[in-house]
């Protein structure tokens, strides 16, 4: 379950499930007279429904941490601050939030656990990620020695460089690692993945469209439909991962809207450059 | 040229990497970043070095450059371009950790029993409340955000705090903390329509929590048990300065209410014999019992607020006058009772009545008549009281008309749903062409059927008439309930006090200050029809607004 500002929320099993209903009073006896018809809750009743409270799993103010804390660094109390700054120039720059749009549903993203984002295999592959480092396949734990990236048309051309450089990182962590690039059949693609291609032995490239990719019972693998101009090929993989479009936090958009900048011109990858607001600067780079 | 002053927004790698370029060049930065920490995880290619790896951004460095200001959890409030100069304001969240104090020992993860996915890491692992943001940074938050349902509620009520306590069972620590803010926890207990339910998050499990129903439920165990409320209400010392509020509905009974604890004399007017404004003459009494207001409001005026009844503003008293009789401020909450015609043709005769006139007779106890057959039109809650209370006065046959469909209806759920459980007929998707009348009594009424099209500009559908498509309904009684607006004619015939275009008072939203000085507006009467939360909040603002205009007018 996740809530409003995509922080999930867990389901305890010791909390009751069914809304408690309210007395009422029964509809024949609401003619003629104008009594209350919502009776409200009966004591047990009211203390079960306060029960079903999910807390929003945030912060209770327990105090554990606040006692366990010898240093005596946490403050529940500290107040927001505010603070007036006035400068000579503004940087734009996209800030740590990762956003992008989300990928098209016939590769399955969300129903099968092991099709991550780019972005999710970075955390993988992160020293301070959840798995410390470890070239794991996410949940079930498995070393995968098939890999197949997908360059979605959503991430485009942009996106494949980081990919690509994933792909490199991966190897450099399980050697036998064996990798697939599928890329539309596009001289852009190939291009930059040439480019780099010298970089990762054991790479192979596959031009064509994605069709569909369905998961495979017990084992979790994916089976990966692709064709090239006409002909329909099949092939299985471990873990499936899709590059991205990044976009810009929307925090940034809104600073940018007002400060009377046309949105259009900030373009992600972009190098350091004035906008037309005089003073106020982009960058794109990530 | 001198030294420059440079904000770089957002904590990422390449806002790293300008931070620490523009200070070299002996500029003073500024490094504001959204989350609690800055960092950034990207992979990039090293062109220079040849070699494929993580590119850290060198944060040990970033925080060590004195001319670099490192502000994180930060949100620009403001950004004004004045004189070649950025002029900004930025609100620092509390991250609740003391930073210098710190020595990252990971102690309070351990033991915080919280757990939530981390967004940190793609939500591939969990976390604790206490947001460790990143491992290098060694940047900690504790996550204490107010959760949507306080959020959601116009007067910020402490919703997950008072309900912990009826799961606990400490029934009267729970109303004293809706107390705090709230003056009336029956009052909305029994009618609020709870817009924190709809965000509730338990509603994405299975159903939301019945938030009013349990405030509700502590609220009536105070008057059931005759408990003693946990504060007692303590006459405050006089300050002396004398406040004037115009109507004793729920904002200016708020207003006036938290006024009189701050100690200032305050009386409201009232045009009508009873107190309470739409919550005494808008809504039955089957919704909300006489008792129940009554006692509430009677806590208001125990504080020794006065309210002078069937005393109406511009035409009992000028409201120039109250000035002159020695009050310094002045707090206009007259509500919407003014109800908006239908704007078709032989709407002027016998039998043709607005639900508010409807409903403020009925509960005045003027005589009230309705026919055999009645139509109500509208969708709102007016409409659905006013539906309700015609079938408890004997009408056989209760029709609402409502242009759009039930998903456009305004009216809470549970009301549609108790109106028709009750055998109130809706009709959707019906506009009203004209009233048929004979010897100016209404005989029937001609309508269409619609349907909707494409979304206006409040985000509905739009309903378009159906050709041929006419019908014609037997009625003996309609009541037209399709919106009020407020009667602002104490103040057309000249006070001078500035209106919107929409006939509402025009006030500056931050303060509810009109044009006129030490005269302020809020409720119905600003917004237009809303919801009675929303009246108590804006007479809560009012109150402060209020008092700083008085304590100011007093350093004078």
């Amino acid at each position: 379950m996740v809530e409003e500002r995509k922080r999930y929320i867990l389901e305890f099993t010791d909390i009751p499930k069914e809304r408690q209903s309210v007395n009422e009073l029964p509809v024949e006896q609401r003619i003629n007279n104008f009594n209350q018809v919502d009776l409200g809750f009966a004591e047990d009743a009211a203390v079960e429904e306060a029960r079903r409270c999910l807390s929003c799993r945030r912060c209770l103010g327990c105090g554990l941490c606040l006692a366990e804390c010898d240093k005596d660094a946490i403050d529940f109390g500290q107040a927001d601050e505010m603070l007036d700054l006035s400068v000579d120039f503004v940087i734009l720059t996209h800030g740590v939030e990762r956003v992008y749009t989300l990928p098209s549903e016939k590769f399955g993203y969300g129903r099968y656990v092991n099709v991550a984002t780019d972005i999710e295999f970075e955390r993988i592959l992160s020293d301070d990620g959840p798995y410390g480092g470890m070239l794991i396949r996410p949940f079930d734990g498995e070393i995968p020695a098939k890999i197949g990236f997908i360059c979605t048309e959503e991430g485009g051309v942009d996106a494949l460089n980081f990919a690509i450089h994933e792909a490199m990182m991966a190897k450099k962590k399980v050697d036998s690692l064996e990798i697939a690039f599928f890329c539309p059949d596009e001289d852009a693609y190939v291009k930059e993945l040439e480019r780099n291609y010298d970089n990762i032995p054991g790479i192979t490239v596959k031009r064509g469209v994605v069709k569909a990719i369905r998961e495979v019972q017990g084992s979790k693998n994916l089976c990966l439909e692709w064709s090239n101009k006409g002909d329909v090929t099949e092939e299985e993989f471990n873990m499936i991962v899709l590059s991205m479009r990044p976009q810009l936090p929307g925090y940034i958009v809104e600073l940018a809207k007002e400060l009377d900048i046309d949105i259009n011109e900030l373009e992600i990858g972009a190098l350091l450059k004035e906008t037309s607001k005089k003073g106020v600067f982009f960058a794109g780079t990530m | 040229m001198g030294k420059k002053s440079v904000l770089v927004v957002g904590g990422g790698l390449s806002g790293i990497n300008l931070a620490l370029e523009q200070a070299e060049a002996g500029n003073e930065v500024y490094l504001v970043e959204d989350s609690p920490g800055i960092g950034g995880e990207r992979l990039l290619y090293d062109k220079d070095s040849g070699t494929v790896d993580f590119v850290s951004p060198d944060l040990k460095k970033v925080k060590s450059k004195k001319n670099i200001s490192i502000i994180t959890n930060a949100d620009i409030e403001k950004v004004e371009d004045g004189d070649g100069k950025f002029n900004i304001r930025i609100k620092k969240r509390a991250s609740r950790i003391i930073e210098e104090k710190c020595d990252d020992c990971k102690a309070c993860i351990e033991v915080c029993p919280i757990n939530l996915w981390d967004d940190e890491d793609q939500g591939l692992s969990f976390r604790t409340a206490i947001d460790f943001f990143n491992q290098v940074d060694s940047s900690y938050n504790i996550v204490k955000e107010t959760p949507v349902c306080q959020r959601s509620c116009p007067v910020n009520l402490d919703i997950r705090g008072y309900i912990g306590l009826i799961a606990d069972g400490r029934f009267e620590e729970s109303l004293a903390l809706i107390k705090e803010v709230l003056p009336f926890p029956s009052i909305c207990g029994y009618v609020c329509p709870h817009p924190c339910e709809d965000v509730c998050n338990r509603g994405k499990v299975d159903y939301p929590l019945s938030i009013r129903d349990l405030k509700r439920f502590v609220a009536d165990k105070e008057i059931h048990d005759h408990t003693k409320p946990k504060q007692e209400a303590v006459k405050p010392e006089g300050k002396g300065e004398l406040v004037a509020v115009i109507g004793s509905g729920p904002a200016g009974l708020t207003c006036a209410h938290d006024l009189a604890v701050l100690g200032y004399g305050v009386t409201v007017f009232e045009a009508l014999p009873r107190p309470g404004g739409m919550l005494a003459v808008g809504i039955p009494d089957y919704r909300l019992p006489r008792d129940i207001l009554e006692k509430e409001i009677g806590a208001v005026t125990a504080l020794g607020v006065e309210i002078k009844y069937n005393t109406s503003i511009g035409k009992d008293i000028a409201i120039e006058d109250l000035f002159s009789q020695g009050y310094k401020a002045i707090f206009i909450a007259v509500g919407a009772h003014k109800s908006l015609g239908m704007r078709i043709p032989g709407e002027d005769a016998e039998g043709v009545l607005s639900g508010v006139t409807f409903l403020r007779d009925l509960n005045l106890g003027s005589p009230v008549e309705v026919g055999k057959k009645v139509a109500v039109i509208g969708g709102g809650n007016v409409a659905i009281d006013s539906a309700r209370c015609a079938l408890r006065l004997g009408a056989k046959e209760v029709a609402i008309l409502y242009r759009r469909s039930r998903q456009e209806m305004p009216a809470s759920d549970e009301e549609v749903e108790a109106a028709l459980e009750e055998g109130v007929n809706v009709e959707f998707l019906v506009a009203p062409l004209e009233v048929l009348s004979s010897d100016g009594k209404v005989t029937g009424f001609k309508c269409v059927r619609m349907e909707l099209g494409k979304p206006d500009a409040s985000g509905r559908r739009s309903p378009i008439p159906v050709e041929g498509s006419e019908f014609v309904m037997e009625l003996d009684t309609i009541m037209p309930a399709i919106g009020q607006a407020p009667d602002t004619s104490f103040i057309e015939r000249g006070f001078g006090i500035e209106l919107t275009k929409r006939g509402t008072i025009k006030v500056n939203p931050d303060s509810l200050g009109t044009n006129m000085p030490g005269v302020f507006a809020g409720g119905d009467c600003q917004t237009g029809p809303w919801i009675a939360i929303g009246a108590i909040a804006a007479g809560k603002k009012a109150a402060k607004s209020i008092d700083i205009y008085l304590r100011s007018l007093a350093m004078q």
